[in-house]
């Protein structure tokens, strides 16, 4: 990916498909509605989205001190803790663990981190093999992609694309689209990969500091089938996941997988505190921009995201653009947050890739005020210089017809004219952008303004 | 500077404000009734298999019955019978092996999740390679909610621990459920009284 990312014209060739839009558009949908019956079921879930909003912002307060504390705790238990200020330096240090012990395969779970450090293309162009196990990653692997959505990978992928894909890459049968059998044939290859590989590498959903604990949590069981028949285990874990506390694992757990999918809870929520016996078990805190989004006080709270997705199962833009319109590791409302503070120019056009309805931050499980921030993203974008020329042409005769009450009032008569006498051209025209797809109304005869003259002032 | 020490600085040289962090705890769930009720609607809404069981010999009747004829790992001392048992001495030697028979000193109802430690399961890797998992809990060994699970946990140490909620399961292709992921296709609970 190089270059700006251009949501709107990478959104129009999406919506080119109107009636893959539209499937896209209700399996989304439908996810939100599955989390929509799950929060529903537990009465208290405003003040549990209150406790989790404010253990994260707490831990941000004093990152510093948890990192410190959780640091010291995962190695009392056994863990070796490194430290990444950058994809970069994250990638190097998981290369050597591995080259040091003539490791030239592994399974990874799902890591996002790992996703936005690129590494399995690093370790790919020095020997190392990257098996995704999670049934997602391993599709769009497969099929030379990247992920649409945080939680669910490939979920723009049409069952019979899967089958193509499986039938090219696996030999399975072609033309074969069943889910199940799909699934079946995942789980009789992947598990081959399982028994032979050595090392396996993992994602990190929360990290106790009080006791140094790591959670991973799968509905597929994959991280544990990897990491628990491998010698080393490495799990790669953004500096923010941290929580103060053992017992904060219940406030998350009972929100993570209600908010990402619907269900109570993930199938496995896997506790990692001490190596098993004869493996090793490192852990790689990644810095890679978090400080820097830290220091930023109006997009401080993107940083205490747990990765459920729900904003983007309910966003009306990503629902009917697609996770690949976006251009970033991580897409939808949180990534349109997240990205423009790791480039500003490549990711300008992201936070007004937004009708602003908030409804993003209604159903964050930490109460990140999503739509604010993308509305003070605007101001930045804007400010610093990086909206496209249109958009400048735009604001200035905007403001130009909504500054002077005189050339406002005349401009709206001569539209309400055109309108009139010229329905067609004033719907068709190139200029009239908020027309396409979209009836115009009829215009009245008079603005309000006019007709309040004419009937309820005092003459 | 190492770079852990440039992380702390740069976080330090940040000086967020303070923001309080809430005392922990539950929602007031102390009514002890209907939990196994609430238990084991979960488990079976989530794809597993629930069943109660009153007294030792029920129970290993019960167990009998499930396991004959497979290739079983028992960590159930009760269980006797006529299964194949596996060599658990090694992760790739429990491939063969179908089922797992472990018993489970915790259980949530709000989610129907069960909690096996290391020591519960002798092999980490036992759960989640064997197709069929058995788990024989007792049935007030069950708490409302993940907040008393958590709360009774926090002063073990087990090295490892998970909670299991059903068979694994994957929705990645067009959000079609399919049950038996990598993990157990199969999960049942016997609730012991």
């Amino acid at each position: 990916m190089s270059g700006s990312t251009d949501h709107p014209r990478l959104a129009a060739e999406f919506l080119a498909d109107a009636e893959r839009t539209t499937w896209h558009d209700r399996a989304l949908w439908h996810v939100r509605e599955k989390r929509d019956g799950a929060a529903g079921g537990v009465p208290e879930w405003e003040l549990l989205r209150d406790q989790a909003a404010a253990i994260k912002r707490h831990t941000l307060s004093h990152l510093d001190e948890y990192l410190a504390e959780f640091e010291r705790n995962a190695t009392q238990n056994g863990a070796k803790v490194h430290w990444a200020r950058d994809a970069e330096e994250h990638n190097t240090i998981v290369l050597s663990l591995l080259r040091s012990r003539g490791i030239d395969r592994i399974v990874k779970s799902k890591s996002m981190l790992t996703e936005e450090c690129e590494l399995n293309d690093y370790l790919g162009q020095r020997g190392v093999r990257v098996v995704d196990t999670d049934l997602g990653e391993w599709i769009i692997q497969l099929a030379d992609e990247r992920p649409s959505h945080i939680v669910m990978p490939a979920i723009h992928k049409k069952k019979e694309e899967v089958g193509a894909v499986f039938h090219e890459h696996l030999g399975t049968e072609a033309g074969a689209n069943d889910p199940e059998y799909l699934t079946g044939e995942a789980r009789k290859r992947l598990r081959q990969e399982f028994l032979s590989a050595t090392g396996a590498i993992s994602g990190v959903n929360f990290a106790a500091a009080d006791n140094g604990t790591v959670v991973v949590c799968t509905n597929e069981g994959n991280a544990d089938l990897g990491i628990h028949l491998a010698d080393i285990h490495i799990a790669s874990m953004g500096i923010e996941k941290v929580i103060p506390r053992f017992v904060d694992l219940g406030v998350f757990t009972r929100l993570l997988a209600r908010s990402a999918t619907g269900q109570p809870v993930t199938t496995y929520t896997s506790h990692f505190q001490r190596p098993r016996r004869g493996s090793e078990f490192h852990i790689v805190l990644v810095d890679n921009g978090r400080t820097r989004q830290l220091s930023r006080e109006d997009f401080r709270d993107s940083l205490a995201c747990i990765r459920c997705g729900a904003c983007m199962n309910t966003c009306p833009i990503y629902r009917r653009s697609g996770g690949h319109s976006y251009g970033t590791t991580i897409p939808g409302p949180i990534g349109a947050i997240l990205s423009p503070g790791i480039d500003l120019r490549k990711h300008a056009s992201l936070p007004f890739a937004s009708t602003l309805c908030g409804s993003c931050s209604d159903v964050c499980p930490v109460k990140i005020n999503i739509h604010e921030q993308l509305y003070a993203w605007r101001q930045v974008v804007v400010e610093s210089g990086k909206s496209t020329g249109l958009q400048r042409r735009l604001a200035r005769s905007s403001a130009g017809a909504l500054s002077n009450p005189r050339r406002y009032r005349a401009l709206g008569k001569w539209i309400r004219r055109l309108m009139r006498t010229a329905p067609g051209f004033a719907l068709r025209n190139r200029m009239n952008v908020w027309a396409r797809k979209r009836e115009l109304p009829r215009a009245p005869r008079q603005s309000f303004n006019e007709w309040y003259r004419e009937n309820r002032s005092d003459k | 500077m190492s770079t852990r020490n440039q992380i702390l600085k740069a976080i330090q040289g940040v000086r967020v404000p303070h923001q309080v962090l809430p005392e922990p705890g539950g929602f007031g769930y102390d009514e002890l009734t209907n939990l196994v009720d609430r238990f084991a609607e979960q488990l079976r809404e989530i794809g597993g298999e629930c069943v109660d069981v009153s007294g030792r010999s029920a129970l290993r009747e019960e167990l009998e019955r499930r396991t004959s004829g497979r290739s079983v790992v028992s960590r159930v001392r009760s269980l006797r019978g006529t299964f194949a048992e596996v060599d658990a001495s090694s992760g790739p030697l429990l491939a063969s092996a179908e089922m797992a028979v472990v018993a489970s000193r915790l259980g949530v109802a709000e989610n129907g999740a069960v909690w096996l430690t290391e020591e519960d399961v002798g092999h980490r890797v036992l759960p989640v390679i064997v197709e069929s998992l058995i788990v024989v809990l007792s049935a007030d060994a069950i708490v409302p909610t993940m907040h008393e699970a958590y709360a009774q946990l926090q002063s073990e140490s087990p090295g490892f621990g998970q909670f299991v909620a059903g068979p694994s399961k994957t929705a990645d292709i067009e959000q079609s459920l399919v049950v038996g992921a990598h993990g157990a296709k199969e999960m049942i609970v016997i609730l012991t009284n």
